[in-house]
């Protein structure tokens, strides 16, 4: 059959033939082919003359069967493109042009075949659409519109986008020139002017965002980037891009604005703030916070946790309280902490810590706040001192007025009352007797004002003057001033304080307050014993303690503890006993902020412990 | 004149007690007047009454201020003691104070003994008063 075929000898020419050409007869066998034909299937160096194309390709579509069918019986079918993988197994795409072969009597002998590799077509056919898909895509979701300028042809031509974004009318033309009005008068249209004309003049691209005023009025934001096109070196136009970017920009402004007020409101809190992660290390440190730390620059902190700020023992506290709070998701509000600087001074701290929890309801850190409050528990303390000054000074005034008050009332009373007697009395030795009691009485009431006079002193010399002396000195001098009474009473003073002893005392106060608790211990000495004065020192905190101890009487403190140092009480029915001794004694000692407290056991014995301040 | 059978006078101030005698002798016939200087010693001798089952005093002349016993001292532990008798009870004192008229008052809601409060210096017709209504 082959060698019957008119064109065998022609296999030469059609071997050498530039476009891929083969012969099949119409037992779909190869009869002959160009060498393009066998390069672009691979089948060079191969025996495929007289192979069917079956074999030669495996499978082939139905239609490519059809089609050659369809030239056997003289008909010329269209061009198909089909897809065949090479070796290396890529795509590759050809077009198939197949037409009926006649031999020289007209008869149709089978069907001449010519491909052409289109795979680059192909692929860019592909590729555009892909990419106007895109443009298009990106184009309506991200506003981005695009232009060219064709200089040849003076020809603006934009996409439907751009129109959107400058909102004109559909019968309004943009040009190049016209578009550069919608600028914004100023800095934007300056900057596009001179971005086209650097384009144009020094092939400068151009990326700007700038503002324009719309066909309809709007002001928008825009990102505008376009270069100039050169053809073989010479310009030929420009193309670019314009993006409306308002939204982003309102929201970028509104973020920012939003971020300045935030940070304006934290920097300026008189208060310490600042925000950790979950690794309790800062994310954020306000003004107040980085002052209190010694910090000048917020970078300085962002990223240390406690234990870079503070010593370990703090920084474990804060860690576990910051673990505890992200843990539970509770926040810890207003809780007091003290700690000690350095320098010995103690700073008060009101602080509160609250779970920052993300969307998805994890915590994602912690919101610290804290309160320097020392001042205010500075103030606090004094208020509370001064509080119980006042109250203590009050009661005293209370209790000092109500004495007075009582005191004058019933030597008044009595005045009276004996007035009333005498003025109706005639009887002369009841009149005389009469005289007698007021007179008594007018000697009590002028002793009274006396010694209400001296409490007074005490209590109104604000400025006393304070001396240090020395103690067994003084205590010498009172001895020798009751030596009388001492002798009489058979009593026996022992001093176990030594002669380097030097207390800071108004020097008068102090003769005062050991002439009375002696004198004291004498007069309520027991009938029958001899008395034994002992004394002896001590020292508690800022104060140099006194102790008196006698062997006398003694007292029951439960019943008269808190009338032992009052005014005009007496305990134990002495006729010489005016209730005032001790009443003196104890505010002396308190005017020079010191203090007196006794101890007593009847039949036993009492201790007076007399505190003298060393300080002030 | 009214007659009373026995007077105590608690009051550590000679004046007044001299005061009360003079002006008790003069408006009503006292068979006894005692005297104590503080409340201990009227207490001690009112316990001692109870005990004997003697005659308690009618009428009890008291002062506030006082050594060892003072007067609100001597009316906590004398509402204690088992008397039936209702005892007539004058708080003499030179205080003005609201506070104790106050603890005058209380007493008076404690106790079925009566209880006066009266502010020195004490007259004749306070007295007059006193002793008519409890006139035997």
């Amino acid at each position: 059959m082959i060698m019957n075929t008119p064109i065998v000898s022609n296999q030469f020419l059609i071997k050498q033939l530039p476009k891929a050409t083969a012969f099949i007869n119409k037992e779909f066998k190869v009869v002959l082919a160009s060498d393009k034909w066998a390069e672009d299937f691979g089948f060079q160096g191969k025996d495929y003359i007289g192979k069917s194309i079956y074999e030669l390709f495996g499978s082939t579509s139905k239609k490519w069967s059809n089609n050659l069918l369809a030239c056997f019986d003289g008909k010329f079918p269209e061009s198909e493109i089909e897809v065949y993988p090479d070796n290396s197994s890529k795509e590759r795409w050809f077009e198939w042009t197949n037409i009926p072969w006649y031999d020289e009597q007209e008869n149709i002998i089978g069907a001449i075949v010519q491909t052409e590799d289109v795979t680059d077509r192909v692929k860019n056919e592909l590729r555009v659409e892909k990419l106007e898909f895109l443009q298009k895509e990106t184009g309506e979701h991200g506003k981005i519109g695009n232009w060219e300028y064709q200089k040849s042809k003076d020809k603006f031509t934009c996409c439907e986008m751009i129109r959107r974004i400058f909102e004109v009318d559909d019968d309004f033309e943009i040009n190049i020139d016209n578009s550069v009005n919608f600028y914004k008068t100023g800095y934007s249209r300056n900057t596009i002017s001179m971005a086209i004309y650097s384009a144009n003049q020094k092939k400068t691209p151009w990326n700007e965002k700038l503002q324009i005023v719309t066909a309809k009025g709007n002001e928008k934001w825009v990102n505008v980037s376009g270069k100039p096109l050169y053809k073989n070196g010479e310009y030929v136009g420009l193309i670019g891009i314009v993006q409306d970017i308002t939204d982003f920009v309102q929201k970028e402004q509104k973020t920012k604005d939003n971020e300045h007020l935030l940070k304006t409101l934290i920097n300026n809190l008189p208060l310490q703030i600042y925000i950790k992660d979950t690794q309790s290390k800062k994310l954020l440190a306000n003004k107040s916070e980085l002052q209190f730390l010694g910090i000048e620059n917020e970078c300085d902190i962002i990223g240390k946790d406690d234990f870079d700020l503070y010593d370990r023992a703090t920084a474990q506290k804060f860690r576990e309280e910051d673990i505890e709070v992200m843990i539970s998701q509770i926040p810890m509000l207003n809780k007091e902490l003290t700690r000690t600087n350095p320098d010995g001074s103690v700073i008060t701290f009101l602080t509160s810590k609250i779970p920052l929890i993300g969307e998805n309801g994890e915590v994602t850190g912690l919101v610290g706040i804290s309160m320097d409050i020392s001042e205010q528990k500075q103030k606090q303390k004094e208020l509370k001192s001064l509080i119980s000054v006042t109250s203590s000074q009050n009661k005293k005034l209370i209790n000092f007025a109500h004495i007075v008050s009582h005191n004058l009332r019933s030597h008044s009373a009595n005045f009276a009352m004996l007035l009333d007697f005498l003025g109706n009395e005639e009887d002369e030795n009841e009149r005389t007797k009469i005289m007698e009691m007021l007179m008594d009485s007018s000697k009590h009431l002028m002793e009274t004002l006396h010694n209400l006079n001296d409490i007074v002193a005490i209590n109104t010399e604000s400025n006393i003057i304070k001396k240090e002396v020395n103690f067994n000195k003084k205590l010498n001098a009172v001895l020798k001033q009751v030596n009388n009474q001492l002798n009489k009473a058979k009593a026996t003073v022992i001093s176990e304080v030594s002669d380097d002893v030097y207390i800071n005392v108004v020097p008068d106060y102090l003769k005062n307050i050991l002439t009375n608790i002696i004198t004291n211990a004498l007069k309520y000495k027991k009938p029958d014993v001899d008395p034994i004065i002992k004394l002896s020192v001590n020292y508690v905190q800022n104060y140099t303690v006194i102790s008196i101890e006698d062997n006398g009487l003694g007292l029951d403190l439960k019943k008269y503890g808190t009338k032992l140092f009052g005014m005009y009480k007496t305990f134990h029915g002495n006729s010489d006993a005016k209730g005032l001794g001790l009443y003196i004694t104890k505010n002396q000692i308190e005017a020079m902020h010191g203090k007196i407290s006794a101890t007593s056991q009847v039949g036993v014995g009492s201790t007076f412990n007399l505190y003298f301040n060393d300080k002030n | 004149m009214t007659k009373i059978n026995s007077i105590f006078i608690v009051d550590d101030d000679t004046i007044t007690i001299y005061g009360i005698k003079k002006i008790l002798t003069s408006v009503a016939t006292c068979k006894d007047i005692f005297e104590f200087k503080n409340g201990q010693m009227a207490l001690d001798r009112i316990k001692e009454m109870v005990i004997e089952k003697s005659e308690l005093p009618d009428l009890i002349f008291l002062d506030i201020n006082m050594p060892i016993m003072d007067g609100w001292e001597f009316m906590e532990e004398f509402i204690k003691l088992p008397i039936n008798k209702k005892v007539n009870i004058n708080i003499v004192t030179s205080s003005i104070d609201q506070f104790d008229m106050d603890k005058a008052e209380n007493f008076k809601s404690l106790t079925h003994h009566t209880v006066i409060y009266n502010s020195k210096p004490i007259r004749r017709a306070d007295i007059e008063k006193i002793t008519a209504a409890i006139s035997v």
